[in-house]
């Protein structure tokens, strides 16, 4: 009897073993060792995947200036919540007076063969009306951001390679080119400073054959309830002489929001709050 | 009555308007807008065929789960004086707990998936004054309902208690959209169904929104829109009737479509006919819809619907063919960043060959400010929908300011 504690004490150096093999093996069943150089996919991965809670809801005020200096202002509620890898998202329109009370819903699928799901309502119809999740090159409300800019394009729609790393307004940043696989996209390249700390891309240029068309740039950039967060944006088309500033404020992440609220119900009650 | 409710009702509106905002502790949001509007006729003389200015004030105030909306519109009709005044557009209390939402007063409501033709929409009576050249939401009229909606993973459900009479408006005699009546005959006022409890209305709609498509199905018990006429000793009498609506609607995106069909069958539909003279015949009827929506990117919308109302078993003498077809076709661009939207929507008859096509321009000078320019263009035989309408092809303009 007093021998057996003494045989179960020899296991340990056998479970010792086990764990360090398996530590050491783990990189190899990812497919890739530890030490492996990250690739241009691998950071645009790390940026779709930047933490920013399950759920956020914030106020999105895009200022659109005219090469003559003239203003337009418009204002919105957004929300979003994360579903896995798809996202739910739903915007209220406050301003201009002309489509306050316009609402837009959309479930965001992450498989790129799959057209996300989108509804609009009309206060002026009082009708939610389903339409096309497949053209995401149009700019949203008139702005200089397309939906693709706004985050609707899926990391492997493009090839990402990484040619660089330089310092962008204090930030070390990673230096990706991204080329669309497909003849689906307004640009035929882009070049994204991804800054290595926040995981967000904090700079851009857009591209076609004829050269230069955007960029855009981050203007505020800090940690808000434990979240790397762009605060402040600018997109210019230099085409166009055309620029947009997007600011975000009143951001709350993990608000525990209902899934119910993410439905064609609560945007066609016509009062989003 | 009904005058009386809108009165006080337009009265507390804009009484509460007038509240300086300290002094309500709710949540208010004061909107609405301001127009003027002016249609001329193409041909000689030259008429105005429409001319008002009009003022819609809304607010919104909210306390907790409650919600009150009010709007109203003050008009100045230059044209129809007589149609001037202060009318209660809307009023309701929304009272949210959970999944469900109770909304009470009076309320637009609109259901289907259709673009300016009926099929299943048969809740909020439309408002033909100007025959179909106001813009459709312009022509809705609210009702005043009790509206239960209970949304669920499982769908929404919508249940509504309309317990006053609603019916649509039709030119009045002094309107360049009037067609004449019933000639020499003398017509009987208006007997509009008013017993609240008994004439009351009921419907229920169940719709799904799934991932990759639309669902609805609903169920309406409701009276026609519009009375018929009958012989009744040497004048003619008003005959409203009791109608089942049974709707079905669905749509699908497909790519860069969004494919949308909605389907009724009408139980009991009141048909004007004239034979030897005025006489009413209940029918069933079947009306459906199908449509294509094109999103092609770069700011175009296309949109195309065919649409066919069908009367079954119609005998000889009715004022409706047996069979109507019309095909729509609606495009719109917008242009310099949302500042300039071109639309033009097109009716057409497919037997008749008549047609209404709307070409439309709308600018935003600035923010909440917008200038549209626009033409109706009726065309093709006198006989049908449109063509009677032939002489009343117009250029109009409108001015809009949001606040």
């Amino acid at each position: 009897m007093l021998n057996q504690p003494e045989k179960r004490c020899n296991v340990y150096p056998l479970i010792y073993f086990f764990a360090v093999c398996i530590l050491f093996l783990s990189p190899l069943v990812n497919g890739k060792a530890a030490a492996a150089p990250l690739t241009g996919r691998d950071i645009m991965v790390m940026v779709d995947e930047a933490p920013d809670g399950d759920d956020r809801r914030s106020t999105i005020e895009m200022v659109l200036i005219n090469r003559r200096d003239k203003k337009r202002v418009r204002r919105m509620s957004s929300f979003g919540k994360d579903y896995g890898k798809d996202t739910k998202k739903l915007m209220g329109f406050k301003k201009p007076m002309d489509i306050k009370g316009t609402s837009f819903l959309s479930w965001e699928y992450d498989d790129p063969s799959r057209d996300d799901d989108k509804w609009l309502y009309m206060p002026a119809l009082r009708k939610v009306r389903r339409i096309s999740g497949a053209s995401t090159n149009d700019y949203f409300m008139g702005s200089d951001f397309t939906y693709d800019d706004m985050g609707d394009r899926n990391v492997d729609e493009d090839e990402h390679t990484l040619i660089g790393e330089e310092t962008v307004d204090g930030h070390d940043c990673w230096r990706i080119k991204s080329i669309p696989k497909e003849d689906d996209s307004l640009y035929d390249e882009k070049l994204l400073w991804v800054s290595k700390d926040a995981h967000k891309t904090i700079k851009a240029e857009y591209y076609d054959a004829q050269g230069l068309i955007k960029t855009y740039t981050v203007e505020d950039l800090r940690e808000h309830q434990g979240f790397w967060t762009v605060f402040k944006m600018k997109m210019e088309n230099h085409r166009e002489k055309h620029t947009t500033l997007m600011t975000l404020s009143n951001l709350e992440y993990n608000t525990g929001v209902d899934n119910g609220f993410f439905s064609v119900n609560t945007i066609s009650r016509g009062h989003l709050r | 009555m009904k005058m009386v409710f809108t009165t006080i009702f337009s009265l507390a509106v804009l009484g509460i308007q007038l509240l300086p905002a300290p002094l309500m502790a709710m949540d208010t949001e004061f909107t609405g807008f301001l127009e003027t509007r002016h249609n001329a006729q193409v041909k000689s003389p030259n008429d105005i065929l429409a001319s008002e200015t009009l003022a819609r004030l809304e607010l919104t105030a909210c306390q907790g789960n409650f919600t009150a909306f009010g709007a109203v519109n003050l008009s100045a009709n230059h044209l129809l004086e007589d149609e001037s005044g202060i009318r209660l557009h809307e009023g309701y209390l929304d009272y949210a707990l959970g999944n469900t939402t109770i909304r009470a007063g009076r309320q637009i409501i609109i259901w289907g998936q259709s673009d300016g033709i009926r099929v299943v929409d048969n809740v909020s009576p439309l408002d033909y004054s100007e025959n179909i050249t106001r813009d459709f939401d312009e022509m809705r009229m609210a009702v005043d309902a009790l509206n239960l909606q209970y949304a669920s993973g499982w769908g929404d459900l919508q249940l509504l208690w309309i317990p006053i009479y609603k019916s649509g408006e039709q030119p009045s005699k002094d309107s360049p959209w009037y067609l004449g009546g019933y000639g020499d005959n003398e017509v009987l006022p208006d007997n509009e169904p008013d017993d609240p409890f008994k004439d009351s209305e009921l419907a229920l709609r169940y719709a799904l929104y799934l991932s990759g498509m639309d669902l609805a199905f609903s169920y309406f018990y409701t009276w026609n829109d519009f009375p018929c006429y009958q012989r009744s000793g040497t004048v003619l009498e008003p005959v409203y009737d009791r109608i089942h609506i049974l709707g079905a609607e669905f749509s699908k995106p497909l790519g860069e479509f969004v494919f949308r069909v909605e389907a009724a069958y009408f139980a009991g539909s009141l048909v004007q006919g004239y034979d030897d003279d005025y006489f009413t015949s209940q029918k069933d009827r079947v009306k459906w819809l199908t449509g294509l929506d094109w999103y092609p990117g770069n700011d175009w919308t296309l949109s195309w619907q065919y649409a066919q109302n069908h009367i079954l078993n119609s005998g000889s003498g009715l004022s409706e063919n047996k069979c109507t077809k019309t095909v729509t076709l609606s495009i719109s661009k917008d242009l310099f960043r949302e500042k300039l939207t071109l639309s033009a929507f097109g009716y057409m008859d497919i037997d008749i060959k008549d047609r209404l096509v709307r070409l439309t321009a709308e600018y935003q000078f600035i923010d909440n400010l917008e200038v549209f320019l626009g033409t109706d263009i009726f065309a093709g035989d006198r006989t049908g929908s449109y063509g009677r309408y032939k002489d009343n092809t117009q250029v109009w303009t409108k001015i809009k300011y949001h606040f």
